[in-house]
C-alpha cells in the first residue's frame, strides 16, 4: 500500500531529522538530555550566534530555505518543533 | 571607475597624502574611495556592487587601515548596512543598494546606547507600530560616521520585540548630534542618534519583529569583527613599520635602536603577533567564502587575535619612539589610540574571548562526538 509506505518514510525521516539536529545541537550543551527537556531559544540553552548557525545547518543539511516569514520562535524553540517544521519546508 | 582592489585603493590614498591631516577624512576623501567601488564592495552585482569575496574585501580593509583607521571604520560601519539590507528581501530597502554601493549614501550602523554596549538585549530605543508605519523614541551612541552619515541602521525594541528598522538623516524626529572628540579612530566623526517621535513607513522594517538582533545585528556583526580583524592587522604593520624604522634610524649608546637585545624582544612580539593575526584573518575569510559550519568561531578569532596584535605592536611602536611617542597626535600615539579602539568597537576583547570560547567547547564536543562515532563504527 503505498500510502503507509509513505507514512513510514515521513515517521523513519522525521526520526532522522530528529536525530541529525539533536547530534548538531549537542556541540552547545554539556548535557544532551537538556536539549530535550529545555527550550532551546527562550530557555538561553542557545545563544544568538547558536541560534543563526542552527539556521544555517538546517537549511544546508535539508536543502531548505528559512525566509523571514519562518523565523518564529514556535518553529525553532524545541527539537520536536524544529522536526516538524524541516517536515512542513520539505512538503513545500 | 578604478578596480575594486587592494591595490588600486592602497595607490588612491598615497595619492591623497597626509590622511591625519585636520579634515583629510571628509566628503572629498569617501567620495574618491567610492569611486573604487570599495564602498559596495560586497554588495551583489545585481544591487550594483563588486561582489569580492571575503578574502578580498579584508584586504581592501587592511590596506585602508594602515593608512587610516578612521577612515576603514566607515568603510566596516557602511559595509554591515549594507550586508544586512542584501539580506533583508525587502525590496524598497534593497532598492538602496545601488545608492549605497556607489558611496553616494553613507550608512551608519546605530545599536549602541548608555546602557547597553556589549548586553544589546537590554536596548531602550522604542518603535510603536501605527498599522501603516514605525514611530521612533530614544538615543543610540558611539554611532562611526554618523554625523556624516545619510542613512541609519536602528535596533530597537517593538512591545517587546526586538527590531531593525532604516532611518534617514532627513526623517522627521531624527537629531544627530555630534559625539565627544575620541582619543582613537579621531577622525570617525562620532555622533549620537537622537529619536523624538521619529516617524518611518512600515517599508522600512528590515525582518520580521522578534528576529532584529539575532537575524539581523548577528550577520552584520560577524562581518563587522572580519572587517575590523582586518583593519586591526593593517594597523599592527603601520605599528611593526613604525617600530622597525625607528629601530634602524634611531641610535643610542652608539649603535642603531635593533642591536639592543631588549628592543629585539620588542620587536619580535610585535612581528609574531602581527603575522600571525594575518594567517587568523586569511583563515576567517577562506572560512565565509567556502560556507564552512565553523566561519563565524574563526572569525571571532581573527578579530580577537588582531586587535590584541593591534595593541601590542602600536604599544612597542610607541615604546620605541620615547618621548617623541608621547606627543598627542603623533603617528604612533595614533596607532596606540587606534588599536585601543579595535579592542572596543564589533564587540569588546573580554566579550570576544567569551565566544572565542564557546565556539572552542562546541568543536571540542563535536570533535568528541564524531571520534566516539568513529569508535562505534569501527567496533562494528
Amino acid at each position: 500500500m503505498s500510502t503507509s509506505a509513505d507514512a513510514a518514510i515521513t515517521e523513519s525521516s522525521d526520526d532522522i531529522v530528529g536525530a541529525e539536529v539533536s547530534r548538531y545541537l549537542a556541540r552547545y550543551v554539556d548535557d544532551v538530555t537538556l536539549l530535550e527537556r529545555e527550550r532551546l531559544i527562550s530557555s538561553g540553552l542557545l545563544d544568538s550566534l547558536a541560534a543563526v548557525a542552527l539556521i544555517a545547518f538546517l537549511q544546508k543539511r535539508f536543502a531548505i530555505e528559512v525566509l523571514d516569514e519562518d523565523l518564529d520562535l514556535a518553529n525553532f524553540d524545541s527539537v520536536a518543533q524544529v522536526v516538524a517544521f524541516v517536515a512542513r519546508k520539505r512538503a513545500g | 571607475m578604478s578596480a575594486t582592489t587592494a591595490p588600486a585603493v592602497a595607490r588612491l590614498l598615497t595619492a591623497a597624502g597626509d590622511l591625519t591631516a585636520p579634515g583629510a577624512v571628509g566628503p572629498d576623501l569617501v567620495a574618491r574611495l567610492a569611486a573604487t567601488g570599495a564602498l559596495g564592495a560586497m554588495v551583489p552585482a545585481e544591487h550594483g556592487g563588486a561582489a569580492l569575496t571575503h578574502a578580498r574585501y579584508g584586504q581592501l580593509h587592511r590596506v585602508v587601515a594602515a593608512r587610516s583607521a578612521s577612515l576603514q571604520s566607515l568603510m566596516t560601519v557602511h559595509g554591515m548596512v549594507c550586508h544586512a539590507l542584501t539580506r533583508s528581501s525587502r525590496p524598497e530597502l534593497q532598492a538602496l543598494l545601488p545608492e549605497l554601493a556607489r558611496g553616494e549614501l553613507i550608512a551608519a550602523f546605530a545599536l549602541s546606547e548608555q546602557e547597553a554596549g556589549s548586553d544589546i538585549r537590554t536596548i531602550t530605543t522604542t518603535a510603536r507600530d501605527t498599522g501603516d508605519g514605525w514611530v521612533l523614541n530614544g538615543r543610540k551612541k558611539w554611532i562611526t560616521f554618523g554625523a556624516h552619515a545619510d542613512v541609519f541602521l536602528v535596533f530597537a525594541q517593538a512591545d517587546g520585540k526586538d527590531v531593525a528598522i532604516l532611518l534617514r538623516r532627513d526623517d522627521p524626529g531624527v537629531h544627530v548630534h555630534p559625539g565627544p572628540p575620541m582619543s582613537g579612530l579621531r577622525d570617525a566623526m562620532p555622533a549620537e542618534l537622537e529619536l523624538r517621535d521619529c516617524m518611518v513607513p512600515a517599508g522600512r522594517l528590515l525582518a520580521r519583529p522578534g528576529t532584529a538582533l539575532t537575524m539581523i545585528a548577528g550577520p552584520a556583526l560577524t562581518l563587522g569583527r572580519l572587517s575590523v580583524a582586518y583593519g586591526a592587522w593593517g594597523v599592527a604593520e603601520a605599528a611593526c613599520d613604525a617600530a622597525l624604522a625607528r629601530a634602524v634610524d634611531r641610535h643610542q649608546f652608539g649603535a642603531p635602536l635593533h642591536r639592543l637585545q631588549l628592543v629585539r624582544g620588542l620587536l619580535s612580539d610585535a612581528v609574531v603577533a602581527t603575522e600571525g593575526a594575518g594567517l587568523l584573518c586569511e583563515r576567517a575569510a577562506e572560512a565565509l567564502d567556502r560556507d564552512d559550519e565553523w566561519a563565524t568561531g574563526e572569525v571571532l578569532t581573527a578579530k580577537l587575535a588582531a586587535s590584541r596584535a593591534a595593541t601590542t605592536a602600536a604599544t612597542v611602536a610607541a615604546q620605541l619612539h620615547g618621548a617623541e611617542g608621547l606627543v598627542a597626535g603623533s603617528a604612533v600615539d595614533r596607532l596606540v589610540g587606534d588599536a585601543r579602539v579595535m579592542e572596543v568597537i564589533e564587540g569588546s576583547t573580554q566579550l570576544l574571548q567569551h565566544l572565542v570560547a564557546e565556539q572552542a567547547l562546541a568543536r571540542f564536543r563535536h570533535r568528541r562526538a564524531t571520534d566516539r562515532d568513529d569508535e562505534k563504527e569501527d567496533d562494528r
